[in-house]
């Protein structure tokens, strides 16, 4: 009979999930399973809608990324209306998708991801937090704080609101910019730049300390999925889809939205209501995809700003970066280039333009919208009757991508950390510490409710609890 | 500065109290120095607009007091060690921003007694009832801490 140790549920992450370590008789790790316990429903509840609502309605799926919901559901219901929105209203979407991704990964990593970093994975749990971290480092506690705040204020600005702001809309976005906003936000951004770089820094140098980690946190071989322009720059709002395999060579590109249904598998597993896409023409497992920013740093053959692609360049050089630890560096990238990138937006001519938004009646039954959410690649399909009620909603999610690579990594760390019949809170943080390189958004993969305690039990053959941690 | 922050999610009966509170407040009282937001949930960014405010006030439902009863509570930075993006009390920010910045704000929670948290956007009768008396207190503590400045 098989033992099995649970960690339930998974702390530091958005959204409910538990993972289970089924020991083999020696005490080695045999298996290890990362469940999705929640689900939500979005993809029934929304049929019936009219198609206009449904920017609105697919924002609530999150309060961390509403932004990423709003843009793949704006752009599916702009190809339901068969239009192609202004340019100023595409670059206004643009400034708000990388203010979204800028707070996001501030959240993931200097919230939910720092505590480890600095105080160290066998540290005392009750300090593996904010106050931690304050304790130890104050300055990159504010920092975390400033990068937040900077997001959310561009948001703010932007649409009126931090969470589910209501601008965008499908045909594009109800205000144009104020010169006054512009100049707000472009007065915020020198510093973010400069805290973001030393936080570039500052990740570097914990570096040598986690060479285990790098070497088994979800280090192997998968496919990469993300977008670039048709340079094959980094790209987040708009552009192709692009895939490549570990050893960085092309295997689908320009890829348009409407490529995913042929490329692009849903499995689903008896253990978790996270489904789990797969790269349909290598089957499953075979086609086991990674998306987000390491994988879109993976993907993309430059950054079309200059202090994010030097950082890129001087990535590329590092041997074991397929390793999940490598997400946060990639978050890390990713946010100076958002800095960097909403200034050259804001600061083009046409920015401050009046016409912002199409108006039609919809001229498609189909639409597809796909955008780079924070965690990865977002996908929205819509599909809708005569009278513009919604008939079909299907929606790939980007920690679904990484449901079959956190699964392994899982494995992975707990056949490295994991052994005997004792448990130690720095094995568990370990096991947990992989699925939050990936940052998952539960609350948005199964389209949470309660709070629950976490409570691991390892149990014997015999089914006598061995040993036992409750946090 | 001056803050109020109304907390609550106005979707869940008379969880959104906080919010009507301050939403009241907004409309009713203006002055150049006073802030007023309302939010669903507190984050842990809020500590460095917390920091720059002379005093803040909280509204919030209360599950520990009787329905439809208000009172000012004290807030201590110190008493909570604990946030994240989903759940951050009061004194917790209180504690960052003395932490993150020096900052030791003048602060109280005005509670108000609550009892429906079903899906409504209506308060029950006697939360709705007490508002007033919550927006009494709310703008009683304001101007409290006016005369105090020069």
């Amino acid at each position: 009979m098989r033992r099995e140790i649970s960690i339930n549920p998974v702390t530091r992450i958005e959204g409910h999930g538990k993972i289970t370590i089924y020991l083999a008789e020696d005490g080695s790790v045999a298996d290890a399973k990362f469940h999705v316990t929640q689900l939500r429903g979005f993809e029934k509840f929304a049929e019936g809608r009219p198609f206009h609502e449904m920017p609105s309605l697919m924002a609530r799926i999150c309060g961390i990324c509403p932004v990423s919901h709003l843009i793949a559901s704006a752009k599916a219901c702009d190809a339901l209306l068969g239009v192609r929105i202004p340019p100023t209203a595409a670059a206004l979407r643009r400034v708000m998708n990388l203010a979204q991704l800028a707070q996001s990964h501030a959240l993931s990593f200097f919230y939910l991801s720092a505590p480890d970093l600095l105080l160290g994975m066998d540290s005392d749990p009750s300090q593996r937090n904010l106050f931690g971290m304050l304790a130890a480092n104050p300055q990159l506690a504010r920092d975390g704080v400033t990068l937040r705040q900077v997001g959310q204020r561009i948001i703010e600005l932007l649409g009126g609101k931090r969470i589910h702001p209501s601008w965008l809309v499908p045909g594009g976005v109800t205000e144009p910019l104020s010169a006054e906003k512009r100049d707000q936000i472009l007065a915020m951004l020198p510093n973010a730049i400069a805290i973001t770089q030393q936080a570039i820094h500052w990740f570097k140098s914990i570096l040598p300390r986690f060479s285990e980690e790098i070497k088994v946190f979800a280090n192997f071989p998968t496919l990469h999925m993300g977008t670039v322009d048709r340079r094959g720059n980094l790209e987040t709002y708009d552009g192709y889809l692009r895939i490549v395999d570990a050893d960085g060579n092309i295997v689908e590109d320009r890829m348009t939205p409407e490529d995913y249904l042929e490329l692009i598998e849903e499995a689903a597993e008896p253990h978790s209501f996270l489904k789990s896409p797969y790269y349909k023409p290598r089957g499953y497992l075979d086609g086991m995809l990674r998306v987000g920013p390491l994988s879109r740093l993976l993907v993309a053959d430059q950054i079309s700003t200059p202090l994010a692609n030097a950082e890129l360049q001087e990535f590329r050089q590092i041997p074991e970066r397929q390793s999940s630890f490598y997400y946060h560096l990639a978050r890390l990238i990713e946010i100076l280039y958002a800095w960097e990138e909403i200034q050259r937006v804001l600061n083009t001519p046409d920015i401050l333009s009046e016409h912002v938004r199409a108006y039609a009646e919809p001229n498609a039954f189909e639409g597809i919208g796909i955008t780079e959410a924070p965690r990865g690649t977002l996908m929205h399909h819509y599909k809708i009757d005569k009278n513009g009620l919604i008939t079909y909603v299907n929606l790939i999610i980007a920690t679904g991508h990484n449901n079959l690579a956190m699964n392994a990594g899982v494995k992975q760390v707990a056949q490295r950390f994991v052994h005997g019949e004792r448990l130690t809170e720095g094995m568990l943080n370990r096991v947990e510490a992989v699925i939050r390189t990936f940052d998952p958004c539960l609350s948005c993969s199964t389209h949470a409710i309660g709070q629950m305690p976490l409570h691991i039990q390892l149990i014997g053959p015999n089914g006598a609890v061995l040993d036992e941690i409750a946090r | 500065m001056q803050l109020v922050i109304g907390i609550g999610n106005t979707l869940r009966g008379d969880d959104g109290v906080g919010v009507a509170v301050a939403q009241s407040l907004a409309e009713q009282h203006s002055a150049p120095d006073l802030q007023v937001i309302a939010c669903q949930q507190l984050t842990p960014e809020l500590a460095a607009l917390i920091s720059q405010a002379e005093q803040v006030i909280f509204v919030d439902a209360s599950l520990n007091l009787p329905v439809g009863k208000v009172q000012v509570q004290p807030l201590d930075a110190a008493a909570e060690q604990a946030c994240s993006a989903h759940h951050t009390a009061p004194s917790a920010l209180l504690g960052l921003a003395k932490a993150l910045y020096g900052a030791q704000p003048r602060s109280a929670l005005v509670a108000i007694g609550a009892q429906a948290f079903g899906f409504s956007e209506q308060l029950s009768a006697p939360v709705a009832q007490a508002l007033p008396q919550a927006l009494h207190l709310v703008m009683g503590l304001l101007s409290e801490h006016s005369d105090e400045v020069p």
